[in-house]
């Protein structure tokens, strides 16, 4: 029996007969406070939102950019984005007025969201990437090379960019509250070698690029009944409200090119540590115009690897890796991006080819980047309904990863990925606060 | 909420200004949504009923706003349907149920909802 077939029929004539709620939704653009924007010198982006009486849903917002390159030596040089046109972003932060500090701030920003993207993406999701972000040709394997820019003024593309992070990304899709404190979306830019390879093997100068018609798109939905909004501005002058996302901090280590055990710290200290990532790019290939900087990571000559938490291993036994042994590392990768309420995500943008591919990978003709990452899932349960389901390290304590090494790896940066439930708290005074 | 935009909007924020304090001026509490409704002759059971189709309403069609937003959405569509009811209707109904055996009251209520769908179908046809 229909929820409306257990009414009697008096009230389901006028259930049924009842106005619609009346609403107005509105596609809102929120413009950056400069018109153009450059990798080596303006590389801050301000874009201040607030759209009054209105409810942000910043689950379907993006934001707009147009970029071009401008190197401008040889035409025969083209500049291509490392995955989409995220890849710009080195630093996204959260600013609340009235608030101290910053809510959110996520650095790696382009590292975090490519490899995230990676993990969420199939065939189909490369496709819309191709078309709206500026990604390679879709294929069944996501392709490291994005569009690729002739010399200043040859050619520009415009991309689209759902951006990630838990303020701008709350679970359940819910709106951010009407009636908010302005808050400002802080962009911190790459430099054009680590965002870009160049085609040619003598990297075309200047290494720098602009960025033009930069916008933050937001649906935002009016209750256009005066009763209702004046009911629900005088509850949240009187009542907190709350949402939570899953945000990321990066914390940044070094590898020596050495044999054997080496132990990085982490230290992480979190109330719902979900999961823990770390990506190893060989540190010559960090701001080199001709190698892929951000999407490269590899697993080569790691033999066995574990995370110690506050005295505790994570997982209990040490996960062991070879060419023919990459199930559990795969398995924790893929349990560490799933996507909220999900066990695992399955995607088909991380082949095993490029999970166990080499740090030569890395080239800049290769299109077949390597994807391997050494990953442990903290998260007890993955229901939908359940938030703060990570690890409890709050108490603090030291954390670490142990790596294993059959030879010496390239000398290397390793970047962890540490992600993390961050709840928001909108006090009846207006002040947003974070608690994570 | 998933369908067309009404129209674009393009903000141009003035970082001086007081957005919150402007939004509590402009809704003031003198019109607060007025939810005095009677539902004293309405059973307990329709009312809980009514409660659960008003929250799965909302869980489908508005699940995009946050509280307390959702909650109030549910009270409105719950009061504006009991504002709509004809009282003595609904009075004459359940003691014409209550007069009748199981079996009739089921019929009954399959023929109601025949002659419900018959006239959704109609108003829809004629809008």
């Amino acid at each position: 029996m229909s929820l409306t077939e257990s009414l009697p029929l008096s009230m389901r004539y006028s259930v049924t007969g009842s106005d619609a709620i009346p609403a107005k939704t509105t596609l809102s653009r929120f413009d950056a406070t400069s018109s153009s924007y450059n990798s080596a010198s303006n590389n801050k982006i301000l874009i201040p939102v607030n759209a009054g009486d209105k409810f942000l849903d910043v689950s379907k917002g993006y934001l707009h950019f147009n970029v071009v390159s401008n190197h401008t030596d040889d035409a025969a040089v083209t500049a291509m984005m490392i995955g989409n046109g995220a890849c710009v972003i080195s630093k996204m932060e959260i600013q609340c007025s009235g608030s101290s500090g910053k809510v959110e701030s996520i650095d790696n920003y382009n590292v975090y969201h490519l490899y995230d993207g990676l993990w969420k993406s199939n065939v189909n999701d490369l496709t819309y990437l191709q078309a709206v972000a500026g990604a390679g040709a879709p294929a069944l394997e996501s392709k490291a090379r994005g569009v690729a820019l002739t010399k200043a003024a040859g050619s520009s593309v415009n991309c689209c960019i759902a951006l990630k992070g838990a303020f701008l990304n709350p679970y359940y899709g819910k709106a951010l509250p009407a009636g908010m404190n302005q808050f400002t979306i802080e962009i911190t830019l790459d430099s054009l070698k680590n965002a870009f390879v160049e085609s040619a093997a003598s990297a075309d100068a200047p290494f720098d690029f602009t960025l033009s018609e930069v916008r933050y798109y937001c649906p935002t939905y009016q209750v256009l009944d005066e009763g209702i909004m004046a009911s629900y501005a005088q509850q949240v002058s009187s009542q907190p409200i709350m949402w939570i996302g899953e945000s990321v901090n990066a914390i940044t280590n070094t590898i020596a090119a050495a044999t054997g055990k080496q132990t990085l710290q982490i230290n992480s200290s979190y109330r719902s540590l979900n999961g823990l990532c770390t990506l190893i790019r060989t540190s010559a290939s960090l701001e080199n115009m001709n190698k892929n900087s951000l999407t490269a990571v590899n697993i080569e000559k790691v033999t066995s690897y574990k995370y110690r938490i506050m005295s505790e291993s994570y997982p209990s036994d040490d996960i062991d890796v070879s060419a023919t042994n990459t199930g559990r590392c795969y398995i924790e990768a893929s349990k560490v991006f799933a996507p909220h309420g999900k066990a695992q995500s399955i995607c088909s943008a991380v082949s095993l080819t490029q999970f166990t591919a080499t740090a030569n990978k890395d080239a800049v003709n290769l299109d077949a980047a390597c994807h391997g990452s050494l990953c442990v899932d903290l998260k007890k349960f993955s229901d939908e309904r359940l938030v703060m389901s990570g690890l409890d390290t709050s108490a603090g304590g030291p954390s670490t990863i142990e790596m294993t090494f059959s030879s010496a790896p390239n000398a290397s940066t390793a970047t962890t990925l540490a992600l993390h439930d961050r709840m928001f708290i909108h006090a009846p005074n207006g002040v947003i606060t974070a608690q994570f | 909420m998933e369908g067309a935009n009404d129209e674009v909007e393009n903000y141009i924020i003035d970082t001086n200004k007081d957005y919150r304090d402007e939004f509590l001026k402009q809704y003031p509490e003198d019109k607060i949504l007025d939810e005095r409704v009677d539902d004293s002759y309405i059973e307990l059971k329709h009312k809980k009923a009514l409660f659960a189709y008003c929250k799965s309403m909302i869980d489908s069609k508005y699940n995009v706003y946050p509280e307390p937003m959702y909650t109030l959405l549910i009270k409105k569509l719950y009061y504006d349907t009991i504002k709509n009811m004809d009282k003595d209707q609904y009075i004459k109904e359940q003691e014409e149920l209550a007069n009748m055996n199981f079996i009739e009251q089921e019929m009954q209520i399959v023929k109601d909802n025949e002659s419900l769908e018959i006239y959704l179908n109609k108003n829809n046809n004629e809008k």
